[in-house]
């Protein structure tokens, strides 16, 4: 496996207030990448820094150690020195099993979500307009897109809700086509009706109407969402043109009754109306839930379904570190199949410079041979270079596929002379 | 049944396995080969009915046999018509056993029922047209009946709390609209094929293509129960689920029919 290095500090072990303090901001990443491989302890990075993990995938110089990047990573933030107990490090094999699992989404706060992949994706693009990234970096990166895809797809670890918003916005998938067509009624300004509705307009709900008994907080709460705000008086008639209704007031009594909705549902021609009550005590009549067309939701039904959905994620977990595990013996086997034709590629230079070495000795030696002469004498010492090596090439690949692949190499390379005799890129190109 | 036929039920079977696999996997690759086997079958079936029509000199719909074939046939020409449009994968979950339904309900009517012989009335473009308007009429209902089916199991998953990606199956927006649409376009269609033939009857002085019974009787009252839904469609009057009911109790209605057509 590579001499990847990882350092960084996640949601798990470091407070938020340390976390921010390590953020990188989109401006400073480039400029820190830069100066890591100026100061000769990595040939190239990878800086993910989301409000969840910092994390910095390195691949350094022979002589630098995780230490180093650590105080790398310190010194560009200003970390207090004596939190330096909160990194973590990973190297080899492990490092890249971490990262699988952070793509993945298996080592996010909320298990399975889907945006880390595009946040990992973001900070590789970055790093790579930068030049930051060198081959094993690549590789590994798009090794790592590769896996995130296919434990996504094969598990659908991220298909059920584990929020309460998320839980809201799919059940909302399962009635509406195109969301962003739909018209969203806020009913309070409560907290919680703040993150629901932030999670609607966020997927492309353009239409946002606030309602609240207070005008002015109403005002200034719809300023959030770009919304326009209705009056306390006539939030029933805009029940009329909404879809999606989202209450939170401090009422003390249900403030949406089963004779208004009834008649709301009439004059809407029975469309679908989609009621999420987040409030304590309730906003909505329980009785309303039964009338057709109406589809009622109140937090305990929304926890309810995000409990589901956590239970279903952590099933689809188990699967998904297998998947992990059974892609990480596969990204090790390619790599040594890269280490193989290094090998083989050294090995075939030293053959060939030895090759054409004696082969102008020898036609110096034979005089005045006729270019037809000399032809038959270069491709016969051609192939019998080729014909020679054939056979412990051969074997070596198939030693390499039979997972003999570190015995094999070494033997390999023990058996020429690669280290001493050769400047395999020179003769890589003459080959 | 011809080699050719046999070959597009294989073809067929096959594209229903993938179908129910891509149900439960839901992989990408189930659903290309449930579409490249359902579009092989297909082409195999409709060379099957090219070469009977130019051999005959009419539609191959003169037995039930026949009928149910060429109802698969249409049900299948629909979902590819329809796919550009409704990009709806997991339909062919429910449609494949359909299209197997109709294709293997045939099989089984054909030792009950000797072909036809030829009458004048099949060499006229009368019958052609009359055929192929009833049973695209009927294929618009039964793709409408899955989607009336589908947005009672989303209504239903809903209504019990339960987040809907089990199956991902269309949302209860889309599963109306679409129910809707075919309804109201199968309603024409199936309309006029019917009366087609009796007018042709009453034209041409013959009562031979209509006989009055429990069956018939039987489908027009199915075609009743679609036509008030469809009614409820175009005039918003009933709500979707109402409607959708509608929709389904005439395709049962209709699949007793057939039932008792195979009994009979």
């Amino acid at each position: 496996m590579s001499d990847l290095i990882l350092v960084g500090v996640n949601h798990k072990k470091t407070p938020v207030e340390l976390r921010e303090c390590l953020a990188f901001g989109d401006g400073e990443k480039l400029p820190f990448l830069e100066s890591l491989r100026a100061s000769g302890r990595a040939r190239g990075a990878v800086l993910l820094s989301t409000c969840n993990r910092v994390e910095l995938y390195a691949d350094p110089f022979e002589d630098a150690t995780a230490e180093q990047i650590i105080d790398a990573v310190m010194e560009a933030r200003g970390f207090p020195k004596d939190r330096r107990d909160l990194f973590y490090v990973e190297q080899h094999k492990e490092a890249v099993q971490h990262l699988f699992r952070v793509a993945s989404g298996l080592d996010s706060m909320i298990l399975g979500e889907p945006q880390i992949l595009g946040q990992v994706k973001e900070a590789y693009a970055l790093a790579r307009d930068g030049g930051a990234v060198t081959t094993p970096l690549n590789l590994l990166f798009q090794k790592a897109f590769h896996v995130a895809k296919q434990v996504r797809t094969q598990t659908g670890i991220g298909e059920r809700p584990v929020t309460i918003s998320y839980a809201a916005f799919n059940l909302a998938h399962g009635i509406f086509q195109d969301l962003s067509t739909k018209r969203i009624l806020l009913l309070g300004a409560g907290e919680m009706s703040r993150i629901v509705a932030t999670h609607f307009v966020e997927s492309g709900v353009k239409q946002v109407r606030v309602s609240n008994r207070t005008y002015e907080h109403g005002v200034e709460f719809a300023r959030q969402f770009g919304a326009e705000v209705v009056r306390w008086e006539d939030f029933p008639k805009a029940l009329i043109q909404s879809d999606i209704v989202i209450s939170s007031t401090g009422a003390p009594r249900p403030i949406i009754l089963r004779p208004m909705l009834e008649t709301v549902m009439k004059l809407r021609r029975w469309a679908s109306l989609f009621l999420i009550d987040i409030a304590v005590p309730r906003d909505v009549e329980e009785a309303t839930g039964n009338l057709d067309g109406v589809y009622l939701y109140d937090i305990d039904d929304l926890q309810e379904v995000a409990d589901e959905g956590l239970a279903e994620r952590k099933k689809k977990a188990t699967l998904a570190e297998a998947m992990i595990a059974s892609e990480l013996d596969l990204y090790a086997r390619f790599l040594d199949h890269q280490g193989l034709s290094e090998v083989i590629g050294s090995v075939m230079g030293w053959a060939v410079k030895i090759q054409d070495t004696e082969l102008e000795e020898a036609l110096r030696k034979l005089g005045d041979l006729s270019p037809k002469q000399q032809e038959i004498v270069r491709n016969t010492v051609r192939r019998v270079v080729h014909k020679v090596l054939h056979a412990p090439i051969t074997q070596v690949k198939r030693l390499v596929l039979e997972e003999e692949a570190a015995n094999a190499l070494h033997i390999f390379r023990e058996l020429f002379p690669l280290d001493n005799e050769l400047d395999p890129p020179g003769h890589r190109e003459e080959k | 049944m011809t080699m050719t036929g046999n070959f597009a039920l294989f073809l067929y079977v096959s594209a229903m396995a993938f179908a129910l696999l891509y149900g439960g996997f839901r992989q990408r690759i189930l659903f290309v080969l449930t579409m490249v086997a359902a579009g092989a079958g297909f082409a195999m079936q409709t060379w099957q009915i090219a070469q009977i029509w130019s051999q005959r000199g009419y539609p191959p719909a003169t037995n039930l046999m026949e009928l149910f074939q060429l109802t698969a046939w249409a049900v299948l020409a629909l979902y590819f018509l329809m796919y550009p449009l409704t990009r709806s994968k997991i339909l062919v979950f429910f449609l494949m056993p359909l299209v197997n339904l109709c294709f293997l309900s045939g099989l089984l009517v054909s030792s009950h029922e000797a072909s036809a012989e030829p009458k004048a009335f099949f060499f006229t473009a009368w019958f052609a047209v009359h055929i192929f308007l009833l049973v695209f009429g009927i294929s618009f209902f039964f793709v409408s009946f899955l989607y009336a089916a589908i947005f009672i199991m989303q209504d239903h998953s809903l209504r019990h709390r339960h987040a809907p990606s089990h199956l991902p199956i269309p949302s209860l927006e889309e599963a109306e609209r679409w129910s809707a649409r075919l309804l109201l376009a199968g309603y024409p269609l199936f309309s006029l094929g019917m009366f087609s033939s009796i007018l042709y009857g009453v034209l041409h002085g013959s009562k031979q293509n209509y006989r009055p019974g429990v069956l018939e009787a039987a489908s027009i009252l199915a075609w009743l129960i679609l036509g008030v839904a469809g009614y409820g469609w175009l005039t918003a009057k009933v709500h979707p689920r109402r409607r959708s009911w509608f929709v389904v109790a005439g395709a049962a209605l209709s699949v007793l029919i057939i039932i008792g057509i195979i009994w009979h």
